[in-house]
């Protein structure tokens, strides 16, 4: 079975290193241990060696080329290949990180800080999404309740300072913000005779209340869609001055189902099935509404919320998922 | 206001305070008649005599015990170590005893010594003979280390050195010894612990030590022309350190740079840089960077000992680095 020789990390720090030199040609025999290449980084050149026996199937970068952290950049096969190949990085289809603009002057052992400090590398976000910025400009924009990933997505170079935050509060409000805080609405309507028929079936086994029944259903649809593991439900029933709250209701069989405390919400469920109110676009609250309303022989469902509490996928599944449950309300239970 | 030299002022404070204490005295080698080689205790000896300026033999652990013993008996020993690079030789009596009797005798011995010595390099003294040394006896509790980096500085931080009655260690720049400064002819102390903010400024402090601080009102000047506003301040003592001045700074302008004339590691830039990192974090919007001699004995050939200590030129250098954003030693 071929092995894939990689760019090791060297370094905790280093994202890219740069082939010096291959040791071994294409179709050469390599034992462990043999020095298959150099590599430099910003500290030094070391060797790496081979952790494999077999022979070089294939090169995939050349000597001089800067390859990422964990890119493979070599195969060695069991067996002596027929065809060995060398390519180079630049040549091939996947995007090849650029050679360092600056350069990397030979940086010696010492700090010789007394001179010119070494050049620094151009500031690159880091690989793991980290975003670079000093503490003073972390600690402003918690202050003044701004977000460092806005700068992020305009493009602005890391690590960031204390004067791009005047970029951030001089932005114009994103599509993005004004998205976040508009009320989207998905209504979707049912039968009532099944969940009805569900009701009739249940009270001969066990007495649970309605409020229950409708924030398993609700969970339940919410988790389908969003797969969280806690969903909180609060369940208001303004017609009865009722509200209750549930914590993860779908999980607990439907006859011990217990109200209490549950936060933070997850959705509100406003129950307004036993008033006169056929419809609403109610919402803006700390969490979607899902409102359950009557209108002749369906239920009407309106569920409301902001981008920044759900996303559309979201909202679609979770309102098309709980229609179905009132519609079929068996399917709950399998 | 007149200006004197930095000998004058050593000079002038060492003379005023042994005709105020007949319990202080001078010791050390080439004190007396010959003033010591460059000359700051001259006319001493002819006013106090020889009793009181003591010239010893070159034996360097000799005269510091000598000194260390008459502290803890009831005199003022001022103790002249000619080349700051041979606190070598006396650092188990200043280290060991003069820093350490007080606390281990409970408080019935005192050692109210003063060990007056130099630094700084250029001077084509070579390896032996160039040290900066402060930041080892800083490192010992018990020791007090001044740091005059002028006439001025001199002359007050002698005379509280020498009212002290626990170990002073101060340190002159070699270098400095002919640089005039306004002294006043009143009598004046400076206070241990307390910085001097020399230059004002808002974009970037400049902490500097002894000669440094030179160094770093010349970066300043630089920095002003292109712009950018420096903050000089020198901390005058390093032990003890006057840490709320220098957060103060830290706090308002963002961006530190430290430079010292002692070796870049393990140093007092260290030190200070450190304290300044955490207890000025939140307040950093760049690194707290250090600037100290090279790594390396200090070279006899004068091309080589000029590159191995701080410039106001590379420490412009890194004052725009700073400002500019630039991530320093990329992560």
């Amino acid at each position: 079975m071929p092995h894939d020789v990689i760019m090791p990390a060297l370094g905790m720090t280093q994202d890219t290193g740069l082939i010096v030199a291959w040791h071994k040609q294409p179709g050469d025999a390599v034992s462990v241990g043999d020095v298959l290449f150099e590599v430099e980084t910003d500290k030094a050149t070391m060797e790496v060696e081979a952790a494999h026996e077999g022979f070089i199937e294939t090169l995939l970068a050349g000597d001089g080329e800067e390859a990422p952290v964990g890119q493979v950049i070599a195969v060695i096969s069991q067996s002596k290949p027929d065809n060995p190949t060398q390519s180079r990085l630049s040549e091939s289809d996947a995007p090849a990180e650029p050679v360092a603009d600056v350069a990397q002057e030979p940086v010696t052992k010492q700090d010789t800080a007394s001179e010119k400090m070494p050049p620094a590398a151009p500031p690159q976000a880091a690989a793991d999404g980290r975003i670079l910025a000093s503490p003073k400009t972390r600690r402003l924009a918690l202050e003044q309740g701004l977000d460092l990933s806005d700068l992020v997505a305009d493009g602005v170079a890391q690590p960031f300072h204390v004067r791009d935050l005047e970029t951030l509060k001089n932005r114009p409000v994103a599509s993005e913000a004004s998205r976040g805080d508009r009320l989207s609405q998905l209504t979707a309507s049912v039968s009532k005779a099944g969940f009805a028929g569900f009701q009739n079936w249940l009270a001969d086994k066990a007495d649970v209340p309605t409020n229950a029944i409708l924030a398993a259903f609700a969970a339940a649809s919410l988790r389908a869609a969003n797969h969280a593991e806690v969903i909180n439900i609060r369940v208001d029933q303004p017609t009865l001055a009722a509200t209750a709250a549930f914590a993860n209701p779908d999980l607990s069989p439907l006859s011990q189902i217990s109200s209490g405390e549950a936060m933070p919400v997850s959705l509100i469920l406003r129950d307004l099935s036993s008033s006169r109110i056929t419809g609403s676009a109610t919402g803006g609250a700390e969490a979607p509404v899902l409102t359950l309303c009557e209108d002749g022989d369906a239920f009407v469902l309106t569920l409301n919320y902001t981008h920044q509490q759900a996303d559309d996928d979201v909202a679609i599944q979770l309102l098309d998922g709980f229609a179905a449950r009132l519609d079929e309300p068996l399917r709950h239970l399998l | 206001m007149r200006e004197i030299t930095l000998s004058q002022a050593v000079n002038e404070a060492l003379a005023e305070e042994m005709r105020r204490d007949p319990t202080t005295f001078i010791i050390g080698e080439d004190v007396a008649e010959a003033g010591t080689p460059f000359k700051v205790l001259s006319g001493l000896v002819e006013e106090f005599g020889t009793e009181r300026v003591v010239d010893t033999p070159i034996a360097e652990p000799g005269f510091m015990g000598i000194a260390v013993g008459a502290a803890m008996t009831g005199a003022r020993p001022i103790v002249d170590l000619m080349f700051g690079d041979f606190i070598f030789l006396i650092m188990d009596q200043l280290c060991n005893q003069a820093a350490k009797t007080h606390y281990m005798s409970g408080g019935r011995l005192s050692v109210p010594l003063v060990l007056r010595t130099n630094l700084g390099a250029t001077r084509r003294s070579a390896a032996q003979h160039s040290q900066s040394l402060h930041a080892l006896v800083a490192h010992i509790p018990g020791l007090m280390v001044a740091m005059p980096s002028s006439a001025y500085e001199a002359k007050g931080l002698m005379k509280t050195a020498i009212r002290e009655n626990n170990p002073v260690v101060i340190f002159e720049d070699k270098l400095m010894y002919n640089d005039k400064a306004p002294v006043p002819e009143e009598e004046y102390l400076i206070p241990f612990g307390v910085a001097n903010v020399l230059r004002e400024g808002t974009d970037i402090t400049l902490v500097g030590t002894s000669s440094m601080v030179q160094v770093c009102q010349k970066a300043a000047e630089i920095l002003a022309a292109e712009g950018i506003s420096a903050e000089v301040i020198d901390p005058r003592t390093i032990v003890p350190l006057d840490e709320e001045g220098l957060l103060k700074s830290a706090k308002k302008t963002s961006r530190v740079i430290v430079v010292d004339e002692g070796h870049q590691s393990y140093g007092v830039t260290a030190e200070i840089a450190s304290r300044i990192n955490e207890k000025a974090f939140y307040h950093l919007d760049a690194p707290v960077l250090r600037m100290g001699a090279m790594d390396v004995p200090v070279p006899f050939s004068p091309a080589l000992e000029d590159i191995t200590v701080p410039t106001p030129e590379n420490v412009a250098e890194n004052a725009r680095r700073l400002m500019s954003g630039e991530m320093i030693h990329a992560a």
